[in-house]
């Protein structure tokens, strides 16, 4: 994410929903592009909002640009964590 | 506080040629500045140390001038005063003033020019806008296409979507332990 990127502003609170909603399971992090450009070039991250998911430490997938809703991320996660 | 405040986005390249011209602009007679200008940065709680009502993601979305007396001023609003505080524009800012039948007619069309330049900014040099708005994918992608063509490297590549199973073979993993380097975590405000 970057706070200057005005989509990324419109999936915070849905990224809070979901992070309430996996709490018990998931752990959500977001990290400033901006700040940490060394960290956005290792991971390849061409665009924000980009959602990196990590199993076992192993990314096991990514959405960039996700649709703002819950269901959505949901849904992205699910088909990460489930393959 | 004696001076306004201007917060604009340093890691935009506009915001940052148009603050240093405020800057530029703004010195007095004797090389005292006028406003003060400030980038916003990424530290929330910085923020609102300047004024508790400063949200880090409204102060990215739209330019913020915080007066001496704890206001704030947004948008062209923002642009107006600026102008009236800057030696070289103030002899004209006064017509953002102008009301007629409570109405405000210039600054009505500063309101709608500051939003037309804020949204085309990744167009210009922002380098942290993010995906653009709808409207302005098509003229982004042309602009990478044109880049692409005529000598320009930068980001010759489509952007690519939900590509789940995307994990490029030699990307390192996570950094040790379980945080990447200041990455935050999302929780829910109403927990804060």
């Amino acid at each position: 994410m970057s706070y200057g990127c005005a989509y990324c502003r419109v999936i915070e609170p849905v990224l809070q929903q979901v992070a309430e909603i996996v709490k018990s399971e998931e752990r959500i992090f977001r990290v400033n592009v901006a700040v940490e450009r060394e960290l956005a070039g290792s991971y390849d991250i061409q665009s924000t909002p980009t959602l990196v998911m990590f199993l076992n430490g192993r990314e096991v997938g990514r959405v960039e640009g996700p649709n703002p809703t819950v269901a959505s991320v949901l849904t992205a996660m699910t088909q990460a964590f489930g393959s | 506080m004696t001076k306004p405040i201007l917060l604009f986005n340093d890691e935009c390249g506009v915001c940052r040629r148009l603050a240093r011209w405020v800057g530029r602009s703004g010195l007095n007679g004797s090389g005292e500045a006028s406003i003060v200008e400030q980038p916003i940065g990424d530290d929330p709680d910085a923020l609102r140390l300047i004024n508790l009502d400063l949200d880090i993601w409204d102060a990215y979305a739209t330019i913020h001038l915080v007066m001496p007396d704890g206001s704030m001023k947004l948008g062209g609003e923002a642009v107006a005063e600026v102008l009236r505080n800057l030696q070289n524009t103030k002899w004209f800012a006064w017509i953002f003033a102008i009301s007629l039948f409570g109405i405000r007619p210039f600054q009505v069309v500063l309101n709608m020019a500051y939003a037309v330049l804020a949204s085309i900014r990744p167009l210009l040099g922002c380098e942290s806008c993010g995906t653009p708005s709808v409207w302005m994918r098509p003229m982004v992608w042309a602009m990478k296409r044109a880049r692409a063509m005529f000598g320009g490297s930068r980001d010759a590549i489509p952007l690519r979507h939900f590509t789940p199973q995307s994990a490029a073979e030699g990307r390192p993993p996570p950094a040790a332990g379980p945080l990447p380097p200041k990455a935050v975590t999302v929780t829910p405000r109403h927990s804060r």
